[in-house]
């Protein structure tokens, strides 16, 4: 989905690749977008994809609302025997994550592969 | 130097607040300051607009912006209810992790980020002012 011009634009697509579930975001994750992620990520939870990688090469910019959003589905997966993974987060996107602690919590990997490999490990 | 800018109560106008933020600091921060001042002023906005006015569009948001040698100060005035951020407890990250919390670290934040002063307007409504400090170039 794309929301207007003139307002934060956020592009999900998503892709089941050898059983991870592969969202790419690409734009801003702000109170006005997270709906639109949680959206995205309760229903692929809800469809049994439980190992997913958050693809942030394409992401500029994510608030408290993207996190928190991050953090329920991060609760819910874990809670299914499921892991997450981001890729790929930019400098600032990173710095963000790691102010609100986040990076404590999920594995963050410079690149898909490896996030990718860190959701498939048993 | 001096900017403003008023929104309407509405997220979608957060895009256009920040771009405003990353316009008027311009090189003045390095990148990993200048993106945490943008998301200071990004997650104060957010409250006002959700919690202050729960998203009414008739009511408007005022942002001021000026700068100096010393620093960068950001004025968020509203006409909302009474909310003092400065009488908010900390938030309990252990729980917000253990219990899979989906809010409440925007105030948090950018009390971490920024220096922050509040004012309660005598003819009502809030006012944040929000302090960041250059470094100098001789530190």
């Amino acid at each position: 989905m794309r929301l207007l011009i003139g307002e934060a634009v956020l592009q999900i697509t998503e892709k089941i690749s050898d059983g991870v579930c592969i969202i790419t975001l690409s734009g801003d994750i702000d109170a006005h977008t997270s709906a639109s992620f949680k959206e995205a990520i309760d229903k692929n939870i809800a469809s049994g994809n439980i190992r997913i990688v958050f693809d942030f090469s394409a992401l500029n910019y994510i608030s408290s609302a993207g996190i928190g959003v991050l953090n329920a589905a991060l609760h819910t997966v874990k809670g299914k025997g499921g892991k997450m993974s981001i890729a790929c987060a930019s400098k600032t996107v990173y710095d963000t994550l790691d102010v609100m602690y986040f990076t404590k919590k999920i594995a963050v990997k410079n690149d898909l592969a490896s996030s990718i490999k860190e959701v498939t490990a048993s | 130097m001096e900017r403003s800018l008023s929104i309407p109560a509405r997220l979608s106008e957060l895009s256009a607040v920040r771009e405003a933020v990353i316009d008027f600091i311009g090189p003045g921060l390095d990148e990993t300051e200048k993106g945490r001042v943008v998301l200071t002023i990004d997650e104060a906005v957010s409250n006002v607009i959700t919690h202050g006015y729960n998203c009414d569009e008739s009511k408007t948001v005022d942002i001021g912006m000026k700068s100096d040698h010393n620093s960068f100060t950001f004025i968020i005035s509203d006409t909302a209810g009474e909310f003092n951020p400065l009488l908010s407890a900390p938030a309990d990250m252990g729980a917000y992790h253990e219990h899979g919390h989906s809010s409440g670290l925007g105030v948090d934040v950018y009390r971490r980020i920024m220096k922050v002063q509040y004012i309660r307007n005598a003819e009502g409504g809030n006012r944040l002012i929000l302090v960041k400090e250059k470094k100098n170039e001789n530190q």
